[in-house]
């Protein structure tokens, strides 16, 4: 029987990654990957549609005469500083003292959903169950429990209606049909941690061009998740603004020169900068990466006290923090990142998958998402080969 | 703004005596405020030979490092003559809220330009410097050393033009004698100056916005602005058009292969006349000019009429360019820079060069605008 070919598709603010893989005696496979720089996007939302139809074309072109991959459907990824979460919580009393069963479980869970009208300006993006009481005794699983109350707690992640509805108008109009909707942050997880880490707790940060995304997990449940609409296009754009660049100047001081660190080793250097018509002149490599530390770090600090605030402290992950996306590149970051959430830092490389494209070992962290969203849809379609049924709509529908 | 507003500092030996032209030149004007204008100097006989004018005083530095000589071309010597006696020179630069700082690159007194600019960043006074580098005749050394303080200039200052003398020569200057040439350098560069600072501090019919100008100077983008200035004077009947013509031509405005006007992004025409100054000749003036100058730049007027100038009339004008920003060669057969520009592209014009979020929605998570760049909202000093 031929295997079935998956498509990703992670439409980032710089870089738009097309990923095909298959299943291989239950291991992902990656067949091809393929990237384009993204036009019409801006802090992960899509601003202009035809421009990321094109980029998304170009994509599925080069997919498709480089690789000879056809790709009809496409899980794809959402990243936006409008992307909202919500704790909700729903109970289901018994009449006397029962044993609970799967049925009851969820029934719990759908007391606590939210409930979505067709002109509601967000639109529900993903469910994690959290945690069951039974009778107020906090349980794992409440299946095979004795009691008369279960209650459910379940975070719910929504986003904006147009952002959604413009990424799927998008990826229609390319000829594609979007089979899932994935929170990046979500994606990047599924790609980075293993069960070990989600038992012992982590956070995995996706620190792109245009958002940081992030989810924290402990025991297994998500306990925290968000984005910020802040990037690595803002250290660009500090750049810009501090020595008067245009951007693409920017871009490239930051890539050659930048680092989350002041590094004393190249600090006293001159970076040199050269126009085609004006003199050329030179900027302190302390100044350039004084601009950057100073983004990074406020940016750190920030995500640090937004997830205080979600009772999330960095450092009782054990399993450390996951940096994924381009702005992992960056010297020092990891250090960085290590000192402002007081725990370990690594950067996030795919696991559990096979072949491997070279390209992706160069820099695995630029395609944790895409990586990550072939893993989330292998698993979804394994559950339903599975058991076809309701429940497992459900649980494909609720994360965890 | 008032007469005690605006101080100018010459720095070295050859500023020396353009500032003591200045300060003539602003005595010929019997209305006009007395320049305040302070001569730096390590050498003890340069400032000896100085003539006193009212309004002006000369300091020597660094006496305790050089006893009263020059630096001999070291500018890390004037660095240090500064820094040795920056107390006492700060103290007698007081707080002006603008401060035009006149230097001659090719000297070793002018690297103290950069710990005097980073002083007076430090409190807050603007400064506009108007640099000029040496005469190819003057010597490798003179050379090496404005190739050195050049750049630092454009890190320190709020707005910085460096001018090759030789750029002010007229045509058919090549016989002139050495003392000649740095005569007319010195008088072309103290009549622009002096018109600026005329422009400064009296209101005429089209007031100059002065504190526009200063905010300009003193807004934290990064490094200097970059400006090329000239001046031009004419009497009789088509003065107006003789003056456009030669500020249209001028070398000044093509320095290094790069067309000043064309490329500006804020230009600002100073004119002194007196109170026959005619609506059709401003008219003239400013639709000759515009020809020239970039499109989108904001071009800004400011007249002076005063009797005695009766009969005469005297243009300056500055053309501000942002470092960064595409630059159009010079040359008749290449059009000038057009940048698509929407409304209010002429108010951002000298801001900042273009923010990425200016068309997305902001970043505000608890009232704090992410957007801005970090180091300016912490208002962090850049070692540039």
């Amino acid at each position: 029987m031929a295997t079935q070919v998956l498509g990703a598709l992670d439409i980032g603010t710089q870089n738009t990654v097309l990923a095909a893989g298959e299943v291989v005696d239950g291991q992902l496979r990656i067949l091809h990957v393929v990237t384009t720089p993204t036009y019409g996007v801006k802090k992960g939302i899509i601003r202009n549609i035809g421009e990321a139809v094109q980029t998304i074309r170009k994509a599925v072109s080069e997919m498709n005469q480089q690789h000879n991959i056809e790709l009809y459907e496409v899980i794809t990824s959402l990243s936006a500083q409008e992307i909202k979460t919500n704790v909700r919580k729903g109970t289901t009393s018994f009449v006397s003292t029962k044993v609970m069963n799967e049925d009851d479980e969820i029934e719990a869970q759908e007391a606590a959903f939210s409930i979505e009208t067709p002109n509601s300006p967000d639109v529900l993006l993903q469910r994690f169950k959290q945690w069951f009481k039974v009778n107020n005794h906090s349980v794992e699983s409440p299946v095979g429990m004795k009691g008369t109350q279960l209650e459910a707690s379940v975070l719910e992640l929504s986003a904006p209606r147009t952002a959604v509805e413009a990424l799927h108008s998008a990826i229609s109009q390319a000829g594609m049909h979007t089979v899932e909707t994935i929170f990046s942050g979500c994606a990047d997880a599924a790609a980075v941690l293993d069960q070990q880490t989600r038992s012992d707790g982590a956070l995995v940060i996706n620190f792109g061009a245009g958002t940081c995304d992030y989810l924290a997990i402990s025991n297994r449940i998500v306990v925290a998740a968000g984005t910020l609409g802040i990037g690595g296009h803002h250290l660009t754009n500090d750049l810009a603004q501090a020595f008067q660049l245009n951007q693409d100047m920017a871009e490239r001081m930051k890539i050659e020169r930048g680092a989350a660190q002041i590094q004393p080793d190249l600090a006293n250097e001159r970076y040199s900068l050269q126009s085609t018509f004006s003199a050329e002149r030179t900027v302190s490599v302390h100044a350039i990466q004084t601009v950057t530390t100073e983004r990074v770090n406020e940016t750190l600090y920030l995500l640090r006290d937004i997830l205080l605030r979600q009772g999330v402290v960095p450092s009782t992950l054990h399993g450390g923090v996951w940096l994924t996306g381009g702005t992992a590149a960056l010297p020092n970051i990891t250090e960085q990142v290590s000192t402002v959430l007081d725990c370990t830092c690594r950067i996030g490389v795919p696991m559990d998958v096979i072949d491997v494209p070279e390209m992706i070992q160069m820099a695995p962290y630029r395609y944790a998402t895409a990586i990550g969203l072939l893993k989330m849809r292998a698993k979804t379609l394994a559950q339903e080969v599975r058991k076809p049924s309701f429940f497992s709509r459900m649980r494909a529908f609720i994360k965890g | 703004m008032k007469a005690e507003d605006l101080l100018l500092i010459s720095v070295g030996g050859a500023a020396a005596k353009i500032a003591r032209q200045i300060a003539l030149k602003s005595r010929r004007d019997l209305s006009q405020p007395p320049m305040r204008i302070l001569i730096l100097d390590t050498d003890d006989a340069v400032l000896q030979t100085l003539t006193h004018a009212e309004g002006v005083s000369a300091t020597i530095f660094g006496t305790q490092r050089l006893s009263g000589r020059g630096t001999g071309g070291d500018h890390i010597l004037g660095v240090g003559a500064f820094r040795d006696d920056a107390a006492i020179l700060m103290q007698q630069i007081g707080a002006p809220r603008l401060v035009v700082v006149l230097t001659c690159c090719g000297g070793g007194t002018s690297g103290a330009c950069e710990p005097l600019l980073r002083a007076l960043r430090d409190r807050g006074i603007a400064n506009i410097v108007f640099a000029t580098e040496p005469f190819a005749f003057e010597g490798d050394a003179r050379k090496k050393t404005a190739s050195i303080i050049a750049p630092i200039l454009s890190e320190t200052a709020n707005a910085v033009t460096t001018v090759p003398l030789a750029a002010f020569m007229p045509k058919g200057s090549e016989q002139w004698t050495a003392e000649q040439s740095f005569d007319y350098v010195a008088d072309r560069l103290s009549a622009g100056v002096s018109l600026l600072w005329t422009l400064l501090v009296h209101p005429g019919y089209i007031q100059f916005d002065v504190e526009h100008f200063r905010q300009m100077l003193e807004r934290e983008v990064g490094g200097a602005l970059t400006f090329a200035f000239a001046d031009a004077e004419a009497t009789g009947e088509r003065r107006a058009e003789t003056i456009v013509e030669t500020l249209s031509s001028s070398p000044r405005f093509r320095l290094r292969g790069v067309d000043s006007l064309a490329n500006a992004s804020q230009v600002i025409v100073g004119v002194l006349a007196g109170d026959d100054l005619r609506l059709s000749e401003l008219n003239t003036l400013m639709s000759g000019l515009q020809k020239v100058i970039n499109k989108q730049a904001e071009v800004v007027l400011g007249t002076v009429n005063q009797a005695v100038f009766n009969g005469k009339m005297e243009v300056v004008v500055l053309a501000f360019t942002q470092q960064g920003l595409e630059i159009a060669p010079s040359g008749d057969a290449l059009q000038p820079v057009r940048r698509r520009a929407g409304k209010g592209a002429k108010a951002k014009a000298l801001t900042a060069v273009k923010d990425r979020f200016d068309d997305v929605e902001r970043t505000i998570i608890d009232g704090v605008n992410y957007d801005e760049p970090t180091y300016l909202r912490r208002k962090i000093r850049l070692k540039r």
